[in-house]
């Protein structure tokens, strides 16, 4: 009996998928200098002849100078480096003291916002939420190739299509059509030139609109048709093909119900070779992601409004990863995201479009992907940490499955790329975006069994009333440690949480069933941050204080029983996956034995109260 | 698989029709013609669901639509 209790709890924790057991160690090294080159301005003494007084000075000092411009002979302005090996106040307490010098200070970067000169800039709110000005005073993302898989881009006049005015000057890499297999992916929908456009329309010229990663290159590839649709094949193919032409990130902003594995691989592939992939979550308004955003690999975009909350249409779950803005027009259509497409009853019409979707939130966070490369982050984790970390700071909230580290900040991000080579904590990494299979994917695809279901929201409260009214008769006749319902309440709460339960909007009440959705060794990471597990919640001594609870109080023994065996299925699973994300146990040599020696204390916890309801 | 419902049209992406069925369930239209795509129309739908399809405008499952007549 015992061992059947076991198994089954075993089999819960696994098909649960139990999301947080294993998220990967990233340990990646990140080198980003801090980018400042240390220079000194310098003015010196009135002279009738400042240019041999400044040849003086570099002759008499270790540093080098040069004029500020060509008045510095009349101005006595002059710039200097810092010699190698000294420091900012060694320069400046010698060059205070040097005859020729009037003043010398460290030279202060002045920089304006960039406000670009495209006429309905104005009307592109989400630029400013997501903080572009300051973020284009340092990156444009020249050098950097982003591969939108989507409907086209109107980047190039062939046959009956035309280039879009505002992408003429932005620059295009050789992409591929997956639909007609063809070397020609235009756009006869409008929806990709859109995504495009939020990326990289051309900027500051004048015409229409901004984009992001204005100095980027686009990598258009047609993988759906001119209704919108395609398949998880064409797209598997189109994946590859990108990162094999030298993508670094890749957008989707398309998606659908049921997983792939082919798409998987494709998406686990590209992110090994050193490209982010940016998918849109979906468009459901439900807590269910779409694939690809739901994959391993993927960084999952929700959609916000102007406000910085979650648009009514986004999907959310727990792979979310960040949010973005991507319109929502209920107050009227300038809520929407505004870039150039084409008019899809005429293909070489363009037209300037409000859209809104999840679709238009995705491109904000490649393009800001394409911002961090070109300012020096070297793989796409450190790319994604920084761009959580920046999300995170805005919001200050920890993640959430909504927003997941929060509402996109694109300078903020390119100063946490810059800060990160300073010391001090890192942020961590989403729990599941970098998960196996068998942690959030599984987990994903077991909520949306019953999700995928069209009476799914009846099933789940059929089975959250079913489970009360168990646990309710049970604690009347106090079956005594069989396999009844209170044994099983307890069993899941432990081992997998209750994570088919309703979910209303929010709250204190959303915000406690939260916490029961999830398997009770993991509350620590829900009161105290996603990051990695307190050996303390993942250890007998929650069932030990419960096994106590269990031992006296009579009616609560049968739960309290399945408690201990399920947190003990929930160790073993995390012991087998073999990379428990332990605090203070980086080596599994120490957290192995931890979690083995621990379960068998739940067992006997577990066993001791099963003993006693038997005897009493 | 037969259904029956009303046809609108979403504002998500480029725009999308979509099949709201009589207990709530939305389903991307696909296949068919024109005269499928009308707002505020009620259909009696025969298609297939296609599970490996992959939409711009993720508003629901794709309904491949083989036959339809207005109710």
């Amino acid at each position: 009996m015992r061992k059947l209790v076991f198994g089954l709890a075993l089999l819960m924790t696994v098909g649960s998928g139990s999301a947080w057991a294993r998220p990967e160690v990233s340990g990646e090294a990140v080198d980003v200098r801090a980018g400042q080159s240390y220079e000194l301005a310098v003015s010196l003494k009135p002279s009738a002849d400042l240019a041999g007084e400044l040849r003086a000075l570099d002759d008499a000092q270790p540093e080098s100078f040069i004029f500020n411009s060509a008045d510095g002979d009349r101005t006595g302005v002059a710039l200097g480096d810092l010699a190698p090996g000294e420091t900012m106040a060694q320069a400046l307490a010698r060059l205070r003291a040097d005859p020729r010098v009037d003043v010398v200070e460290p030279l202060v970067a002045v920089h304006a916002d960039f406000v670009p000169n495209d006429p309905r800039y104005a009307e592109q709110w989400n630029f400013k939420q997501i903080h572009m000005e300051q973020a284009w005073n340092q990156a444009q993302g020249k050098g950097v190739t982003v591969a939108v898989i989507d409907t086209g881009i109107a980047y190039e006049d062939y046959g009956e299509f035309r280039q879009v005015p505002d992408l003429k000057g932005s620059s295009f890499a050789k992409g591929y059509n997956f639909v007609a297999d063809t070397a020609h992916p235009d756009d006869d929908n409008g929806h990709g030139t859109h995504v495009a456009g939020t990326i990289a329309q051309a900027t500051n010229n004048g015409e229409g609109v901004a984009g992001i990663a204005f100095a980027a290159t686009l990598m258009p590839i047609k993988v759906l048709n001119a209704d919108g649709a395609g398949n998880s094949a064409d797209i598997a193919d189109a994946i590859h093909w990108a990162v094999d032409h030298g993508a670094q990130v890749i957008n989707m902003s398309l998606g659908g119900g049921a997983p792939s594995k082919i798409m998987a691989r494709a998406v686990a592939y590209a992110r090994k070779k050193g490209a982010v992939v940016v998918c849109a979550a979906g468009n459901m308004g439900r807590g269910v992601v779409e694939y690809p955003a739901a994959y391993p690999g993927a960084v999952a975009v929700s959609a916000v409004g102007r406000g910085g909350a979650l648009a009514p249409y986004s999907s959310y779950g727990p792979q979310i990863a960040l949010a973005a803005p991507g319109g929502d027009k209920s107050q009227g259509p300038a809520g929407g995201i505004l870039q150039q497409t084409i008019d899809p009853s005429d293909p070489a019409k363009a037209v300037y479009a409000y859209l809104q979707g999840t679709s238009m939130a995705a491109p904000h966070v490649a393009g800001a992907a394409a911002l961090l490369f070109s300012a020096g982050a070297k793989t796409p984790a450190e790319v994604e940490q920084a761009l959580f970390a920046g999300a995170e700071q805005a919001g200050k909230r920890g993640w959430n499955d909504r927003l997941g580290y929060g509402v996109l900040d694109v300078a903020a991000s390119l100063q946490a790329l810059a800060d990160h080579a300073k010391p001090g904590p890192r942020p961590e990494m989403p729990k599941v975006a970098f998960g196996d299979a068998a942690g959030g994917g599984a987990r994903a695809a077991s909520a949306r069994l019953l999700q995928a279901n069209a009476a799914h929201g009846l099933a789940k409260f059929a089975l959250a009333l079913l489970l009360a009214v168990g646990v309710a008769a049970s604690l009347r006749k106090r079956e005594r440690g069989t396999l009844g319902p209170a044994l099983l309440a307890g069993l899941l709460l432990s081992a997998a949480g209750l994570w088919f339960l309703p979910r209303p909007g929010a709250g204190l009440g959303a915000g406690l069933l939260g916490l029961i959705e999830i398997p009770l060794p993991d509350w620590g990471r829900w009161l105290f941050g996603p990051g990695r597990a307190s050996p303390l919640f993942y250890s007998a001594l929650i069932p030990f204080g419960l096994a106590a609870v269990g031992y006296f109080w009579k009616a609560s023994r049968s739960v309290m029983a399945g408690v201990c065996i399920g947190f003990a299925a929930f160790l073993g699973y995390c012991a087998w996956s073999g990379a428990p994300a332990i605090s203070f146990m980086p080596l599994r040599i120490v957290a192995i034995p931890w979690l083995l020696v621990n379960l068998g204390l739940c067992l006997l916890f577990g066993r001791a109260l099963l003993r006693k309801e038997r005897l009493s | 698989m037969k259904l029956s419902g009303k046809v609108e049209r979403v504002d998500l992406g480029m725009g999308a029709f979509v099949l709201v069925t009589d207990g709530g369930e939305r389903y991307e239209l696909h296949g068919g013609d024109r005269g499928m795509k009308k707002p505020g129309q009620r259909l009696e739908v025969e298609g297939e669901i296609d599970s490996s399809a992959v939409t711009s405008a993720m508003a629901g499952p794709v309904l491949r639509v083989t036959r339809y007549r207005a109710i």
